[in-house]
This record gives C-alpha cells, sequence and structure tokens, in this order.
C-alpha cells in the first residue's frame, strides 16, 4: 500500500518522540530497581531479590516492601504529577517560570499543616497526621479557589493569574512564619520537619490516594491534548480555532490544584521539578501535547527516582531531603541543558 | 450569510468604538477598509464573539450570541492580526491544529494529507519541520493562513492578513482566497489597509468611518475622490487599468503639515 | 453545560468506583508485607520471652525480657539509659540519632568506650529524617525516644512492622517529673527498679530541697529575663513565657519572669521591653555542658552586655548575668538549673548548698562522662 504524502512527513515529527516515550519508560524502570536495591542496610543483590518475591527473611522484606518500596513508588508517582502540573501551567500561562506552585498552593500547604501541627489541633492522636495532610490539602484547594473567584473579574487574564498567585504565596508565608513566631520548640521542629519535601512518610494509602488522582488527572488532560497544545499559540489563535480559553484555564487550575495539593499534603515542598521537568520534556519532546504531558510526566518521575537514590548515596549513613537533591543535582544539568539548546540555535 | 444589526460597542462605558452599525456582508468576499481606529478589528471581534456588545449578529437567520466558541468555530474561521505566540511546534504541527475540534489520539492520514495539499498550496512543503520560534513574520502568517484554510468553514475571518507580506506575497494570497472561493465555496471577509488590493479583488467593500458605515456595495460605487477626502482626508484621483478595475493614486493630505513654519 | 455537569459526576463516580475495587488489594500488599510478618513472629515466640510495660505516652508494649541491643533517637535519651544501667549502656546503644551536638559527645564516649566510635549513622536533626532501614537492619530489641510527636508515627510503625517496638519516654513534658518517671521505665524494661528509683530519689530530694523553702510565697522577688543563646550583639533571640519549660522553673525557684505568656510562649521581645523591664538576672540558655569550651562561654555573655543599653541594666552592672545549658530544662539534670536559680536569687536559703557539688555527686554516682568533662553554668566575670 502506498504511504501517502502527509503521513510520511508527519511520522519523521512524531516517531522521534515514540522512541523517547519508550527510552524514558526503560529509563525509569532501570531507576526503580536500582532504588530498590540501594539502601542503608546494605543488602546484597541476592538478599534484595529474595526479599522482592518473598522468599528471604521477614525482615529484609520489611526492609524491601515496607521501606524501599513506597519511596521508590511514590518518587515516581510524586514526579509524574509535578511534571504534569508545571506543564500543564505552563501552558496555560504561556510562562516559562509557572510550576504547579505558582498559584500558592504549596505554602498554602504549608500553613495548613503548620495550623494543625502548631495549634495542637487534634481529634484523637490516632487521626493526626491524616488530619495535616488534610488541612494542607484544604488550604491548598482554597488558595487555589480564591485566585479562581479574583481571577474572574479579571476575564482570567494570565498576568493577573501569576500576580495573584504571588500575592497568595506571601499571603500563606506571612501567616506561617506568623505561627511559626508562637509556636514551641518541639512544634516548630515537628513543623520543619513536615515541610521540607520528603518521600520516606507516605505510606500505602497515599500513594494509592496518589495514583488515583494522577491517572484520573493524566487521562482528562490526555483528552484535552489538541486543546492544550492550540493554547500554545497563544489566546486570541487558540479562540479562533473555537477554544475558550478562559474555560480551559479554569478547569487546569482546579485540575492541576487538585494534584499538586494532593502530592504536597503527602511528600512536602519538592521544588524544582515541576518547572524543569516540562522543559526538558519540551527541548527532548516538542510542543505536541499528546507527546509533552507524558514526557513531562516521564522526566519528572524519572527526574524524582534518580534523586531519591542519589538522596540514599551521596552522604552515607544520611538520607538527604529529597528536594535537597533534586536541586543540588538538577540545576547543574539543567543550565547546561539551556546552553546546549541555546547554542544550537545559532 | 453573516449580517450585522444595530451593532454598538464600546472599550470603556459611554465611549463607543461601533455605533448602531448595521452591514450584510453577502458577496463572496468583503473587505472592510477605512483609516485607523476606525473599528475594523472590533468589528471582526464583535462578528466571532470575543467582545460583549449590544445589538445583534446574525447568521443567516439565526442569532450568533447562542453558539459557543467551538460551535461558531465551525462555521466560521477567525484569523486575528499579529502573529501566534512563539512556540516550539514545527509548521506541519501547527498547521494540523486548524483540524483541533476533529483530531483524536490517532491523526488520520486524510486529515495528514490535507495538512499536506495545504502546505503545498502555500509553498511550505519545504520547510515543514521548521519550529515556529525559527520563522520570520512573512512565513509565521502563511503559517496561520494554511492553519485557517485546512478548517475549510463556511466563513473565513482575516484580520490585515497581508501585513508582512511583500507584493508578490500579497498577491499571491489572494489569488489563493479567489480559488479557494471557486472551488471549496468558501466566503471571505477581510479586513484590509491597502485600498487598491481591496478594489482589485473585493467583490463588495464596506467603507468604515469613525464606528459608522460610510458607504457599502461594489468597487467601483464605493471608490471615489469624495470618499478619500471624506474617509481618509486625502487629496487623490482616480486610474482605471485594462481591466476596468479602477486604482486610487493619493497625492496630498487635507491636513497642511508645517513642521518649521509656513514656507 | 448540563453535558460538562454529567461528565463532572462521571468523573467522580469512577474515581469512587476505583476506589472500590483498589481498597482490598492494597489492603492484600499490607497483608504481605507488614501484618503478615507480625504475626509469624509472634505465634512462634514462647511467651516466656517477651513481657508487656507501659510507656510514658502510655502505649503497652510488648518486649524482650532480656534487652540485648537499643537504638535511640538522641544522646539525651541515651544519657538516661548510662544513668540506669552504667557501663553496660555502651554495650546495648548500637545507633543515636543525630543533633546539633552528635559528634562532640561521641567522640568524649569513644574515648573510654572505643565501640562507641564505631556507631552507624541512622540520620536525624533537623533536614535529614531517621532511616528506619538502617535501624531494622541492625536488629534492636528495641528503639527508645526522648519524646513524641507526630512525626514519629511513621517511624514507629515501619519499626513495628520488623517487630521493633518504640519506647517514649516523654523526658520534657514536665521538667521536675518527667526525667524521674523516664528513667522508672528504663529501670523497668532492663529490670534494675532499684538503681532507677534511687536515681529517681535522688534527684527528687533536690526538688524537695527547694520546695521546702517556699520561694513561691516569698514577697518581694527578683525579676528576671531569659534568652535562649544563639542570640549576637545585634539580634535577640527567644525568650519563654511562665508556661515554657523555662519559664516554670523561674517561677518554681521564686523568680519574677519579666514575660508573660499574653506575649506567646516563645518569642523574641522588642528591646524596649526589655530595656524598660530592667531585670535583675539575666539567664542565657546557651550550648553549656558537656564539652564546653569556657572561654567561648564568657565571650557570649560579653556579645549580650554589648548590645544597645544593656550597659545600664541592673543585671549587666551587678554582673548577675549568666550563662547555663539550654537543653537541661528537658532533661534529667534539671535539677541543675532549679538549684542555681534557687540559690542565684535567695542566697541566704541556700548558703551551704552548692550545686556544682550536688551535679558532681549526680555524675560521680550515675553517670559515665566526668563532671570535668563539661562546664554547666558560666556566669559573667
Amino acid at each position: 500500500m502506498q504511504l501517502s504524502p502527509g503521513k510520511a512527513l508527519y511520522s519523521n515529527i512524531v516517531s522521534k518522540k515514540k522512541y523517547i516515550i519508550v527510552f524514558l519508560i526503560i529509563a525509569i524502570v532501570i531507576s526503580f530497581i536500582v532504588n530498590l536495591f540501594v539502601g542503608s542496610a546494605g543488602l546484597t543483590l541476592v538478599e534484595t531479590i529474595n526479599a522482592i518475591f518473598g522468599d528471604s527473611s521477614k525482615i529484609n522484606r520489611v526492609i524491601v516492601w515496607s521501606i524501599r518500596m513506597p519511596v521508590a513508588i511514590s518518587a515516581i508517582l510524586v514526579g509524574a504529577a509535578l511534571g504534569i502540573g508545571g506543564c500543564e501551567m505552563q501552558t496555560i500561562l504561556n510562562n516559562p517560570m509557572a510550576s504547579p506552585y505558582t498559584l500558592g498552593i504549596s505554602s498554602a500547604a504549608s500553613f495548613g499543616a503548620a495550623l494543625v501541627i502548631i495549634l495542637r489541633i487534634s481529634i484523637s492522636p490516632f487521626f493526626d497526621n491524616i488530619l495535616i495532610s488534610l488541612s494542607a490539602f484544604c488550604f491548598s484547594i482554597l488558595a487555589s479557589f480564591s485566585i479562581f473567584t479574583l481571577s474572574k473579574r479579571f476575564g482570567w487574564d494570565r498576568g493577573v493569574l501569576i500576580l495573584f498567585g504571588i500575592a497568595m504565596s506571601f499571603l500563606f508565608n506571612a501567616l506561617t512564619t506568623f505561627l511559626q513566631f508562637i509556636a514551641d520548640q518541639n512544634d516548630l521542629q515537628s513543623f520543619i520537619f513536615w515541610s521540607f519535601g520528603d518521600l520516606t512518610k507516605i505510606n500505602w494509602t497515599q500513594i494509592l490516594i496518589l495514583f488515583i488522582v494522577l491517572i484520573v488527572i493524566y487521562t482528562l488532560f490526555f483528552k484535552k491534548s489538541w486543546h492544550l497544545t492550540a493554547v500554545t499559540l497563544g489566546d486570541s489563535a487558540a479562540l479562533s480555532l473555537g477554544i475558550d480559553v478562559k474555560k480551559m484555564r479554569r478547569t487546569v487550575i482546579i485540575m492541576v490544584a487538585i494534584l499538586s495539593a494532593t502530592s504536597v499534603s503527602f511528600a512536602g515542598t519538592i521544588g524544582f521539578v515541576g518547572i524543569v521537568a516540562p522543559h526538558i520534556a519540551r527541548m527532548i519532546g516538542g510542543e505536541d501535547q499528546r507527546f509533552l504531558l507524558s514526557i513531562s510526566a516521564l522526566v519528572g518521575a524519572l527526574m524524582l527516582s534518580v534523586a531519591s537514590t542519589f538522596g540514599k548515596t551521596l552522604v552515607p549513613g544520611v538520607i538527604l531531603p529529597i528536594g535537597l537533591v533534586t536541586s543540588m543535582v538538577g540545576i547543574p544539568f539543567f543550565i547546561y541543558l539551556i546552553l546546549q539548546h541555546r547554542g544550537g540555535m545559532k | 450569510m453573516i449580517r450585522t444589526e444595530n451593532l454598538v460597542f464600546g472599550y470603556h462605558k459611554h465611549v463607543p468604538v461601533l455605533k448602531e452599525l448595521s452591514v450584510d456582508f453577502d458577496a463572496d468576499l468583503n473587505v472592510i477598509i477605512g483609516p485607523n481606529a476606525c473599528g475594523k478589528s472590533t468589528l471582526l471581534k464583535c462578528l466571532f464573539g470575543i467582545l460583549n456588545y449590544e445589538g445583534k449578529v446574525f447568521w443567516n437567520n439565526q442569532d450568533l450570541s447562542k453558539l459557543d466558541f467551538e460551535e461558531k468555530a465551525q462555521l466560521m474561521a477567525y484569523l486575528p492580526q499579529g502573529d501566534v505566540e512563539n512556540t516550539s511546534l514545527t509548521i506541519f504541527e501547527t498547521v494540523l491544529l486548524g483540524k483541533v475540534a476533529s483530531l483524536s489520539w490517532k491523526v488520520t492520514d486524510d486529515q495528514l494529507d490535507e495538512v499536506y495539499n495545504v502546505l503545498n498550496t502555500m509553498n511550505l512543503l519545504p520547510i515543514y519541520d521548521k519550529k515556529i520560534n525559527e520563522l520570520s513574520g512573512g512565513q509565521k502568517k502563511l503559517v496561520t493562513i494554511a492553519q485557517t484554510l485546512i478548517r475549510e468553514p463556511e466563513l473565513i475571518i482575516m484580520d490585515e492578513p497581508t501585513n508582512n507580506l511583500d507584493i508578490q506575497k500579497q498577491l499571491e494570497l489572494f489569488d489563493i482566497i479567489r480559488q479557494i472561493i471557486k472551488h471549496k465555496k468558501i466566503k471571505f471577509i477581510i479586513v484590509l489597509h491597502d485600498i487598491n488590493v481591496s478594489t482589485r479583488y473585493a467583490d463588495k467593500i464596506i467603507v468604515l468611518n469613525d464606528g459608522k458605515k460610510y458607504a457599502c456595495g461594489q468597487p467601483e460605487e464605493i471608490i471615489n475622490v469624495a470618499m478619500l477626502k471624506d474617509v481618509y482626508g486625502v487629496h487623490g484621483k482616480l486610474v482605471k487599468d485594462q481591466n476596468d478595475t479602477t486604482f486610487v493614486v493619493a497625492e496630498s493630505s487635507v491636513n497642511e503639515i508645517n513642521l518649521f513654519g509656513k514656507e | 453545560m448540563k453535558t460538562k455537569f454529567s461528565k463532572t459526576l462521571l468523573v467522580l463516580l469512577s474515581i469512587f468506583l476505583l476506589m472500590v475495587l483498589t481498597a482490598p488489594c492494597s489492603s492484600n500488599n499490607t497483608d504481605k508485607t507488614g501484618e503478615e510478618v507480625v504475626a509469624n513472629e509472634k505465634t512462634p515466640e514462647p511467651s516466656q520471652s517477651t513481657r508487656e510495660i507501659t510507656d510514658a505516652q502510655g502505649n503497652t508494649l510488648t518486649v524482650a525480657k532480656n534487652i540485648g541491643k537499643i537504638a535511640v533517637d538522641q544522646w539525651g535519651t541515651a544519657d538516661i539509659v548510662v544513668s540506669v544501667l552504667g557501663e553496660e549502656a555502651m554495650d546495648k546503644i548500637v545507633a543515636v540519632g543525630i543533633t546539633k551536638s552528635y559528634n562532640q559527645i561521641k567522640g568524649i564516649y569513644g574515648k573510654s568506650y572505643p565501640q562507641i566510635n564505631n556507631l552507624p549513622s541512622i540520620g536525624g536533626g533537623r533536614s535529614s529524617p531517621i532511616d528506619a532501614e538502617k535501624i531494622i537492619s541492625l536488629q534492636p530489641d528495641l528503639y527508645m525516644i526522648a519524646n513524641y510527636s507526630e512525626n514519629s508515627d511513621d517511624l514507629i510503625g515501619k519499626l513495628a512492622k520488623a517487630n521493633i517496638p518504640t519506647v517514649i519516654l516523654n523526658i520534657s513534658e514536665e521538667p521536675s517529673q518527667s526525667p524521674q518517671n523516664a528513667i522508672k521505665i528504663v529501670g523497668e524494661l532492663f529490670g534494675v527498679q532499684e538503681r532507677a528509683d534511687e536515681i529517681a530519689g535522688f534527684i527528687d530530694s533536690q526538688y524537695k530541697l527547694i520546695e521546702s523553702k517556699n520561694l513561691e510565697d516569698k514577697r518581694n522577688k527578683p525579676t528576671v529575663y531569659m534568652e535562649k543563646g544563639s542570640g549576637t550583639k545585634d539580634e535577640y533571640d527567644v525568650t519563654w513565657s511562665d508556661q515554657s519549660a523555662w519559664g516554670k522553673i523561674v517561677t518554681k525557684t521564686g523568680g519574677k519572669n519579666i514575660v508573660d505568656s499574653s506575649l506567646g510562649n516563645s518569642v523574641k521581645i522588642d528591646s524596649e521591653f526589655l530595656l524598660s523591664g530592667n531585670p535583675d538576672y539575666i539567664i542565657i540558655a546557651g550550648s553549656v555542658g558537656i564539652g564546653t569550651d569556657l572561654e567561648e562561654g564568657q565571650e557570649l555573655i560579653r556579645s549580650y552586655t554589648q548590645r544597645t543599653g544593656w550597659q545600664n541594666l541592673d543585671a549587666v552592672k551587678n554582673n548577675n548575668i549568666f550563662l547555663i545549658g539550654h537543653g537541661q530544662e528537658r532533661d534529667q539534670f534539671c535539677f541543675f538549673p532549679h538549684l542555681v536559680m534557687a540559690k542565684t536569687f535567695y542566697p541566704e536559703d541556700f548558703v551551704d548548698i552548692e550545686p556544682l557539688e550536688i551535679l558532681k555527686e549526680f555524675y560521680d554516682k550515675y553517670m559515665l562522662l566526668d563532671f570535668e568533662d563539661g562546664h554547666w553554668y558560666i556566669k559573667l566575670e
């Protein structure tokens, strides 16, 4: 059968992207396995394999299944969530500096957590941790909805949205600082512990919730991927293609808010991945959202998965918080990428 | 086709840009002309419903304000003034986006061939995989036009599409438009600055002045010395070529310019 | 609009369905890893080798009768174990969580007990979580923490899956009682209740001594200002109200805190407030204790006195400004700052009592480190 001329051209553009996705998935699987095999207990390769398949001492099984596995899985899920959130925020705001936290979600989550920890709000000790996550989640959603309501008046202007986001961050930072001010030593320590991004505290239930939210939001975005691609052409161009840009912005903000709020309330604030993963994805995979969305998610997942492994090995005997690692490893790499990319254009 | 009834719009209260405008765009190639800031672009935005106007816009006999963007986009395409934003989409992908309403995960061969044909028509095939942010202004315009053409709506609204195009490209563009009208039965409403291009190609010219309809009709009825003076404020004369097409030669401004005092 | 709404409904419904469908899977998962482990471990072991104890948090724990190895969250917790067990503690402790003075204290212990030098790191401190995996791989019989906080829940849960119970001591709850309680719990754990009671009795008697003087009923109480010792010449650090641990000590020893709880329990105050309050005594709670350098302490006090306006304060004029170990308000040495303050505020009531002598006695009797290894109380000279 004769290949149609349009398809011939198009497959030139697309086939590369398919390979990139396959490559990224393989890389993630490898990094996931490495992550499972690395840890302070110093299990050997064989011991770990036995522990994974249940044919081992109970201790080794607990180490692999209850400690390493949740971290390894949540690294991938949180990374993907940040990648997707960052990708769509950058898309609808047409701003390369946008991230899932642009609308003040992480500051609001911190405040929500601080409120419970420092004011010692408690239903029963058993529910304390759930309450902290819940409060963090609610305040993130509250922040997004405030921006939502405020922006309505300004016709969902991109600049206004970003400004409100900055205002919201400052507001919640200030409120959190105030709470820290009246906090006693132990609570302060608890809060500091909560606020830095850390994957070790995520449990299986939270992983399941994050997974479901991630899949649902990803599917919704994926179904809209052509529309989202059109938005990158600019507001008026998208409008002329029949896309209600304001409505688009509205739904994307809600969905990113839910996704980021879930990840922040479970894993704390992990900076940098949400900004950088979409950039890297765009550099290697182009702007077509059918691929960009997936590649952003995969790059984010890979970054966090690798960072999680580094966090366990960089300083022997100490688990470095993952947010610190993403910045330390990621920023030089990112600068290198920018230089490569810009250099190649000239 | 599309017509307006008593259209009123102002960006600020009590400062109307369009003043009770009633226009019927019933020809194949309707061209709106008029001096700067007379409300040409605003009129197009109202036709497409981006702005909240008073009065009515009818598509045949249907009130257009009752439709949402997606439905309107199936009837007509609106090509705004200015360039698309910088994006790293390739030309091929950008043109394909014109089909956004009917695209699904798997792009069909037919859709891809349509893109191929349009790129071919617009002479964009050799640079199909260039990224938008690597293009010149003129190339970007061609890509946007290609994107609009691929949608095959019943009506295409274009806001100064010849900006950034050299003379040859301008003429080529209108030849393309003419052929589209002939073969695809698509109608056009185009805002233009160049009166001579308008008279050569338009079936109907609408002259706007200060938010009001100054005149409306076939080029030879509309274009005259009095209009030039009233609307554009220039003294000029009319010339006819061998095809009986009227051309305007503007000679001097009505206003005297005395930058350094009277000579 | 209507279709949008039904779409949203559909999505919500499917989320719910997914949750219902996947919930059993997840619980199976935990069965595989955690609960099964606990169940298996419990049945084969004869009940003679374990017993139940209740920790300070009120949790009932199943612990081994003969506790071999223990991991602790910080040196402060280790100190309690050391006071109860003596040199034996050095063989039982297999890991200590990192805190600010971790290396300093490890170094001092390490000189006399070389096994301490080989302690593996389990993380901890402000910026790194405690490494559950490392603790589990060390296979201690229990993990012991000084105080409960919500952050510990996750770690406690993971250790429990590996059959490592966590004993919570809550040393800091009530300065004059909680450490004794913690000592008694540790005594019970290791089956040395008599020794534990003796230590707790020693500490109790110091508080009885102070209470016997009825300092809280005194008139014309001296006014006191306290500050955390991380301030500088230019910047104030936080002070504490009478609701905080340090504040309670001041109240108990007959001082009058110039900061009341209406300002907050832990706040940085306005310098004007302090200068107009003109306290009789200024107490800086800083890093004094094991391994402290005397000269550094003096330097810190001097930098405080160089603050704007401080030369006019009565406390500074009369050299009534001193440095005492921050952290002592929440461990078993808390009787020492009590004694120091009581004697400072009311010297006539404590003529023949030497707080430093009493502390030395405690160290000589119950601790492994030498009293001479540190400085405990530095007064401006």
